[in-house]
Parts: C-alpha cells; sequence; structure tokens
C-alpha cells in the first residue's frame, strides 16, 4: 500500500530523517550534530493502524475466505455479507497496515537550532505512522508532510491530509 | 470513469454533473460516520453521500436528479480521473 505524499508548497525549510538502518557512524558530520538538535524517537504501532480480518468456512462447500467482516462493502457499490448460519468463524485477527519494517526502531529528525517556536518545517520522511487517509479497507499513511516545531519536538499539521478529500 | 476538472464533475461524455463547492469549507472533522456508514455533516445537519461505497451509475443517476447533492470524494477512488 503506497503512502500518502504532499508537497513543500508553502518552501519551508526541510527537515532531514535519519533512520537506524540507514545510520552509521558517518551519517552525522560534526555541523549536523553542532547546528542541529537530534530528536530522536523509537517507532513503535500507531493504533489506527490496526485492522481486523476473520477466516471463515462455509458450512456447506467447505470453502475458507479472508474478510475484513461478515458485512463487506467492496468496490463500486454493493455489500456482501457472510451471515453466521451459512459462515463459520475459524479465526479473527488484526493486522498492521502501518510500516511494519520500521517498527520497534529508532530514527531522528535533524531540527536547525535555530528553529523559532512556531515554524513549520516540510519532512520528507515521517518518522512512525501517521493516518494520512482511509479508503475501503486500506489505512494510508503519511509519507511526507508539515511539522511545527514547539520548542522541544515537530507536531505534524495533519490538516493537510485533508486535501486528499472533495468535500461539497 | 468521471472526470474532475477543478472542482467539476463530468461524465466521460463531457457533461456537466456537479460542481464540488461546499460553501460552508466543511472539513472531515466536521463530518461524523454512522455505524451504516453514513456521513453527517455537522454544520448543515444533512447527509454527505460517501463515493467510496458507490458505483458510478447510481452516482450519476443521483446527481442528474440532485446536483445539490454532497460528496465526498477520495483521491484514491480509481472512479474518478483528477485532470
Amino acid at each position: 500500500m503506497s503512502d500518502i505524499e504532499i508537497q513543500n508548497n508553502e518552501n519551508l525549510r526541510v527537515i532531514k530523517t535519519i533512520r537506524e538502518k540507514d545510520y552509521n557512524r558517518y551519517s552525522l558530520s560534526a555541523e549536523d550534530r553542532d547546528k542541529n538538535y537530534l530528536i530522536t524517537k523509537t517507532i513503535e504501532p500507531n493504533e489506527d493502524f490496526f485492522s481486523r480480518r476473520m477466516v471463515l468456512q462455509n458450512y456447506k462447500t467447505g470453502e475458507i475466505i479472508k474478510v475484513t467482516d461478515r458485512k463487506m462493502y467492496v468496490q463500486y457499490g454493493e455489500e456482501v455479507n457472510y451471515p453466521y448460519e451459512q459462515w463459520k468463524e475459524l479465526l479473527t485477527y488484526q493486522i498492521y497496515q502501518g510500516s511494519k519494517k520500521d517498527l520497534y526502531t529508532w530514527a531522528m529528525y535533524l531540527v536547525p537550532k535555530d528553529a523559532k517556536n512556531g515554524e513549520r518545517f516540510y519532512i520528507e520522511d515521517i518518522i512512525g505512522d501517521i493516518v494520512a487517509e482511509r479508503f475501503w479497507s486500506g489505512i494510508y499513511r503519511a509519507k511526507n508532510g508539515v511539522g511545527i516545531w514547539n520548542g522541544k519536538d515537530l507536531e505534524i499539521d495533519e490538516s493537510l491530509y485533508e486535501e486528499t478529500f472533495l468535500v461539497g | 470513469m468521471l472526470n474532475i476538472i477543478d472542482k467539476d464533475i463530468y461524465t466521460e461524455k463531457g457533461e456537466l454533473l456537479k460542481t464540488i463547492d461546499c460553501p460552508k469549507k466543511v472539513s472531515l472533522k466536521d463530518l461524523r460516520t454512522d455505524k451504516d456508514k453514513t456521513l453527517y455533516c455537522k454544520n448543515c445537519e444533512k447527509n454527505i453521500l460517501n463515493t467510496e461505497h458507490m458505483s458510478e451509475d447510481k452516482l450519476i443517476e443521483i446527481l442528474k436528479k440532485d446536483k445539490d447533492t454532497c460528496l465526498k470524494i477520495s483521491r484514491l477512488n480509481p472512479m474518478f480521473r483528477f485532470v
């Protein structure tokens, strides 16, 4: 599932992200260390990215299927039902729809030490999973976005992801 | 497939179905999703049609009857082409 991207339309200063998997002793220069706050975070699952799946078996035919629910909305309009009297539940489980490969690692933002409180920065690679959009059964994470410096950390401006929708 | 040019929705034959233009600039925070997946706009106190689970034919039929029907459209929805 691809991540949702937004552009640096505000021409903001860009925040660099370093991830554990890319880190080695040469990743940060002395200048990088001196001129930036190194905002370092562990990456843990975001509850919003868990979603339910079920394995059902048809009593009559023996067919086994994987579904999101006994009542599922499917592409282009209709809903499909798997009633209790026809389908036996073999298993209910949860899947994680965020970036699993980065879980339980760490990453850091390099925030310039001259950042002003309230300053907006463009983050090319957001640490952790933030919901940018939900569509059909998919939960899409934000690849990049805008972070607002609060003196200690960057707060992601999640309102920007609303641009992936039109309402009216 | 329906074409969206600026905020206008057209059929493939070029017929204008609707202009998406919320005068109240509603955002997702203003919408409530009910149990049956109905979307409700807290600003206007009326339902919004979620095109996520809708067929193209059904949507065209609804918009031909009432151009003022409010919609929620995701840019990921393959029913729409954003031009």
